[in-house]
């Protein structure tokens, strides 16, 4: 449907090896401006955080916290508690909704079910009614109400959209029941990806990044070299990001024998835990997994922040209240690095034709998701 | 990365629009906005050609302007 995607945005372009039996190989070219955030340098802290509002207004939530975030810890501020409870809320909530957004919209065509628009609007109006996604200051403190409300509005989605029953009695029914019954068309879809024997075992999960990886590890990496931005790496090797790299340790789903159906079958996983997750907090909880931080050294902060593309950085070094120097990786990065787990995802799968190579590096891409567009083209081995 | 450039809306037809930034057009879908789009409005458009928000001119054009800063500065310094 698209063309001319415009240059400001960058796309991905996937360029697919195959030898009329086989995916002989991928290659990822990237036209992503991964240093737009230098247009935040030389900028007050504050005003620089409002340009990241403006800017990645995608994951505008998420892109909002790790800047917030990281600004407060390149200062040796503590956030208050509520707010860090507000971000958490609001990183969860569009959390939801992106997965949504390629529950009922992206994956359907490519697997067999109908497009669901007018439930996917119906959902994103009502979490926007609840204030995600919008507001020039968006940490403007706790609204306890809203957050269940919030809370109510996903445990519905879930229990409706995606499961067909409480998420309760989903996970007492066991996933490969839930699967069997095909009852939904989230379930349908996995069953449609389980026969793709893509193990994808190549490239690791990404660990849950602690403050103190952030900050021994990650901050000095970006400090180095730009180039990490373009191409993360983990211990040195590139890692995949994402809801199976958080949840492939849950015994629930056993997502790390599923290949390519498990990482759709992750992103199940964490909405089912949402709804309580949302009420924790917005009884008073804390829940910093998503949302954290850590002082790197004086006047340098740099926070993680889950998504659901998976794990989003920012490195902060503030000179005063002025940003000396500004660096964001984004899910994107990781999952589509040279060597990462689109590069080798591919490598092997039986495709009898064109068009079959074609759909299997389509599916791969919508569940790796990129946050930009992405071509593919395939070359004749 | 997870940029949306606001796009100006030129042309509607039922469902889907014509817009243009930076000198690129695109068509792209109407279906998940709950109001009414008019030429000249700015929309945001996610990846796969989904329109998801309209914006008000002021604020489409102060991002225009934050992100033609962008490509400017990354233009000089010859970065991707």
């Amino acid at each position: 449907m698209s063309v001319a995607i415009p240059s400001t945005e960058g796309q991905i372009q996937l360029n697919i090896g195959w030898n009329g039996r086989r995916i002989t190989g991928a290659t990822v070219v990237s036209t992503r401006p991964v240093l737009a955030s230098r247009v935040l340098e030389g900028r007050p802290a504050q005003d620089a955080r409002a340009r990241v509002r403006r800017l990645y207004s995608i994951c505008g939530e998420a892109q909002s916290a790790a800047a917030a975030l990281a600004c407060d810890c390149a200062a040796g501020v503590e956030p208050a508690a509520a707010t860090a409870a507000e971000r958490a809320c609001r990183v969860i909530a569009e959390c939801a909704q992106a997965y949504a957004w390629r529950l009922m919209l992206d994956l359907p065509p490519l697997l067999g079910e109908a497009q669901r628009l007018q439930e996917l609007s119906g959902l994103r109006r009502r979490i926007d009614e609840l204030g995600i996604g919008h507001g020039e200051d968006p940490l403007a403190g706790t609204n306890g109400t809203g957050w269940l409300a919030l809370a109510d509005e996903v445990e519905q989605f879930v229990s409706t959209s995606v499961l067909g029953m409480p998420v309760v009695e989903w996970k007492q029914r066991g996933i490969d029941d839930w699967l069997a019954a095909g009852a939904t068309a989230a379930a349908r879809m996995i069953a449609q990806l389980a026969p793709q024997c893509w193990c994808m075992s190549e490239v690791a999960p990404l660990p849950w990044l602690a403050p103190d990886a952030l900050r021994a590890d990650i901050a000095p990496a970006l400090q180095a070299s730009d180039e990490f931005v373009r191409a993360p790496v983990w211990r040195g090797q590139p890692a995949e990001t994402g809801a199976w790299a958080r949840q492939v340790q849950n015994p629930l789903g056993d997502m790390a024998q599923r290949g390519v159906a498990g990482r759709l079958l992750a992103r199940f996983v964490e909405l089912a835990e949402f709804p309580a997750r949302l009420r924790a907090l917005a009884e008073g909880g804390g829940d910093s997994a998503w949302v954290r931080g850590a002082q790197a050294a004086p006047g340098i902060g740099i926070a993680a922040v889950e998504t659901a593309r998976g794990t989003l950085v920012h490195c902060v070094a503030l000179e005063g209240d002025s940003v000396a120097w500004w660096r964001i990786v984004a899910p994107t990065e990781w999952n589509f690095h040279p060597a990462g787990a689109f590069a080798r995802g591919l490598t092997g799968i039986e495709a009898r034709t064109e068009a079959g190579a074609r759909r299997a590096a389509a599916l791969l891409a919508h569940v790796l998701d990129p946050c930009v567009g992405f071509e593919v083209a395939i070359e004749h081995a | 990365m997870c940029l949306a450039v606001p796009s100006k809306v030129l042309e509607i037809r039922p469902g889907m629009a014509t817009i243009e930034c930076f000198g690129a057009r695109r068509r792209v879908s109407l279906l998940l906005l709950d109001e009414d789009v008019a030429v000249g409005d700015y929309l945001l458009v996610r990846a796969g050609g989904y329109a998801y928000e309209r914006l008000d001119a002021a604020r489409a054009l102060d991002i225009l302007a934050l992100m033609t800063e962008v490509n400017a500065r990354l233009d000089a310094e010859g970065a991707a």
